[in-house]
């Protein structure tokens, strides 16, 4: 038995759950008539649509493009006519701008090969087609690609971790898609390397994705790829504690990875990387799982990008009477949908179908100040004082929302069933306002 | 169709298994050894004491949550924290108290150990404690009639804690210590409150506290060796004045205190280094009512004062954050 990394202490053990997808092969999922895109799938500036209701586009054609240091792109996975640009409501009450494309079914393209082809080592050259590519974070933060691999130029990055861990429970589509796409995800992980002139990578992967680990260890020929073994436990794919636990370096608080010589990518996105450069493929597709005990027929799917929840639904056998709860994400970081008729995007990893039986929130108690939620704590705050802060809106005393990195940990393990995690992330809007009102 | 048929609540999706309930009922099953020993001790009388002290807390909850306008009274009632009380409060009296003593007991510690702060999670004092010191200062003599159990004629005498504070250490040195610990009763000698009779009894419940995690090791680990250190470097100073430190362990109710009322999460610091201060601090004051104070015993006294301490201890014991 190798030795098993991991993050200290904190953090909580949910059941895994991963059991209903884990087997089952990813199935492709081909566009319907209609593609839904949304011009704010990352973290940063909004894109702005750049084509206009009757426009025709091809495939791979960049149909929305933001300015600014932080933003991305967006192109269409189909070929075919922009039907209305409208606006729809996102979990959290967040209107975004939304493309509808009606597929004509001819995938006529603009970019992308059958064929490989060569890429010479450019630094800058392979930064710009990531960003050009519209690649951004696929773990589920949607933080652009680019960005995160161009770091201030007195910062050396020793390190490249590919984030294997998927700690949230029901996911299996990074474990797939390393089972499935293993070889597309090692030379990705090499191009990575090779372009940004990085000496060494690790891929940490969790105990319970073992088989994944072995299979990638045995056909990996990188002598400059590790790879290490996590104990399961949640959120061990938190950024600065995946780094923590892989290699001991501490990112310094409210500091980037880049601070230790680091560069965190996730399984998808370093395999949306490899069709990129290899293919010339822009990223308008991509691998998520469908699961829980509300939809009939739980899978791994390869989707466009656009694709709406009801499609999916139907793909997967259809929604069952008893669902009662509708996630996009993972269980404990993962946002509520209410509406079937909104779209999947680049972030979407999973897409759940929950019921009674497996979401257990109970009503709200009184905390009796148990400390649970302290010592679960990745951060090592402590969420029951942070949340009373932020009900009241104290502000004095909030400074440590911004240090929250909203895993849940807190709400999980408290035995009053109070809503820790949102209140903090509610508490962090707030004081962030405050802060730019200028105190 | 069937758009809105979703709720929406807020991640995480996944809650764990322990709840409020299931923590305070493993406390009531951890004091069970201990409560067991007393009924077989001092048989009727303990009952009775228990007996009024649960139902009369229960009572007295049911009315205060009722004031208080608290929905879904009777499951409130019952999470477990009101029984604890009552329990906690129970083992804290003498085997002969009067049921209408338990009834005034309950009482206090419903209304002044907790209501009135708001209830469940806001009290600053443990309520059963409130409630004890309440009656030991109302009812000197009743609180302080301690038989020796199993004998069941009235006869008091003093705990040893008693006989040490005002005849001496000569009169307690043939005790045996071993029967002390196990909590065997002793001719001529008083058995003390209900529940601190036997240390073992309520090792055995702390110990299944400390490994379901309700409690933490620490606490009473410290509480207990601060004790065990101070009363032995006092023991070394002058043995012929000074009892031995094994003496302070195997009486009173410092065993009672250190796992069931000093780990009390409510009315206690959150953060670890707060509890370790707060463990250290009640270990000092009991000593130092127990070796120089008027009182014999200084538990209850020294986590009360800790407890009124306790905010401070934990604005100042903040953790350290993660990169910090």
């Amino acid at each position: 038995m190798a030795k098993l990394y991991t993050f200290g202490k904190s953090g909580v053990l949910p059941e895994e759950r991963k059991e209903l997808t884990e087997d089952k092969k990813i199935e492709r999922f081909e566009a319907k008539d209609l593609i839904f895109l949304s011009i704010n799938q990352h973290i940063g500036a909004p894109a702005k649509s750049l084509v206009k209701e009757g426009e025709r586009v091809l495939k791979n054609q960049i149909v929305a493009s933001g300015e600014g240091g932080v933003t991305s792109i967006v192109h269409s996975p189909v070929s075919g006519e922009v039907v209305q640009i409208k606006s729809m409501v996102f979990p959290g009450e967040i209107k975004n701008d939304v493309i509808v494309i009606k597929n004509d079914f001819k995938n006529e393209k603009v970019l992308g090969t059958e064929e490989k082809r060569e890429f010479k080592k450019d630094k800058e050259k392979f930064i710009n087609e990531i960003k050009n590519g519209g690649i951004i974070g696929m773990g589920g933060a949607g933080f652009p690609t680019y960005v995160k691999m161009t770091p201030p130029k007195d910062k050396k990055i020793d390190l490249f971790i590919v984030n294997a861990a998927e700690c949230e429970p029901y996911l299996t589509n990074d474990y797939r898609v390393m089972l499935e796409f293993g070889d597309e995800f090692l030379s990705g992980i090499s191009l990575i390397l090779d372009n940004l002139d990085i000496p060494k990578a690790i891929v940490g992967i969790e105990e319970n994705k073992e088989h994944a680990f072995e299979k990638l260890q045995k056909s990996n020929s990188d002598k400059r790829i590790e790879f290490k073994l996590l104990k399961t436990k949640y959120p061990q794919g938190a950024e600065k504690q995946l780094i923590y636990a892989l290699t001991k370096r501490v990112v310094p608080i409210r500091k980037l990875p880049f601070e230790v010589g680091v560069i965190v990518q996730n399984v998808s996105t370093v395999k949306a990387i490899h069709d990129l450069i290899t293919f010339n493929k822009p990223l308008t597709e991509r691998v998520l799982t469908c699961s829980g005990k509300g939809i009939n027929e739980p899978k791994n799917i390869l989707a466009p990008i656009g694709v709406t929840v009801s499609q999916i639904a139907e793909f997967c056998g259809g929604i069952k009477d008893n669902c009662r709860y509708l996630i996009n994400g993972g269980p404990m970081m993962g946002k509520p949908f209410s509406d079937i008729n909104l779209p999947i995007t680049k972030t979407t990893s999973g897409l759940l179908f929950l019921t009674d039986e497996e979401v257990n929130i109970e009503e709200e108690n009184p905390c009796i100040r148990c400390g649970r939620c302290l010592s679960v704590c990745p951060m090592g705050l402590n969420p029951t004082y942070l949340k009373e802060a932020s009900d009241r809106r104290e502000y004095e005393k909030m400074d440590d929302v911004l240090d929250c990195i909203e895993c849940g940990s807190c709400s999980f393990i408290c035995p009053a069933s109070r809503d820790l995690a949102s209140s903090i992330v509610k508490g962090k809007q707030k004081y962030s306002k405050y802060l730019k009102r200028g105190k | 169709m069937q758009e809105n048929r979703f709720v929406i609540k807020n991640a995480p999706f996944l809650r764990g298994k322990e709840d409020i309930k299931s923590i305070m009922w493993t406390v009531v099953v951890a004091l069970l050894p201990t409560t067991l020993w007393a009924i077989y001790l001092y048989r009727y009388r303990a009952l009775t004491v228990i007996l009024s002290c649960i139902i009369f807390t229960e009572i007295f909850e049911m009315i205060f949550l009722k004031i208080r306008g608290v929905k879904n009274v009777f499951e409130k009632a019952f999470d477990g924290s009101a029984f604890i009380t009552g329990l906690l409060l129970a083992l804290n009296l003498p085997s002969t108290s009067p049921w209408w003593m338990c009834a005034v007991g309950s009482f206090v510690a419903m209304l002044f150990g907790k209501h009135i702060y708001g209830g469940l999670g806001n009290n600053p004092f443990n309520p059963a404690l409130i409630a004890r010191v309440f009656l030991l200062l109302s009812f000197p003599s009743i609180m302080t009639r301690w038989t020796t159990g199993v004998n069941l004629t009235a006869q008091t005498f003093a705990t040893p804690l008693g006989m040490l504070k005002t005849q001496g250490l000569s009169s307690v040195s043939n005790l045996d210590y071993l029967k002390l610990f196990f909590g065997f009763p002793i001719e001529g000698v008083g058995g003390g409150s209900i529940g601190e009779i036997s240390e073992f009894a309520i090792l055995i419940g702390g110990i299944l506290l400390i490994f379901r995690r309700i409690i933490p090791l620490i606490v009473p680990l410290i509480y207990i060796s601060t004790v065990f250190v101070f009363t032995w470097i006092f023991n070394i100073i002058d043995p012929t004045k000074y009892a031995s430190p094994f003496f302070h362990m195997v009486t009173g109710g410092l065993f009672l205190g250190a796992f069931f009322m000093a780990t009390d999460m409510v009315t206690t610091p959150i953060t670890k280094k707060g509890k370790i201060i707060f463990a250290f601090g009640c270990g000092l004051i009991t000593s130092l009512i127990r070796l120089f104070g008027a009182y014999p015993e200084g538990v209850s006294f020294a986590i009360l004062i800790m407890e009124a301490i306790s905010p401070t201890i934990e604005k100042f014991t903040k953790n350290k954050k993660f990169g910090e």
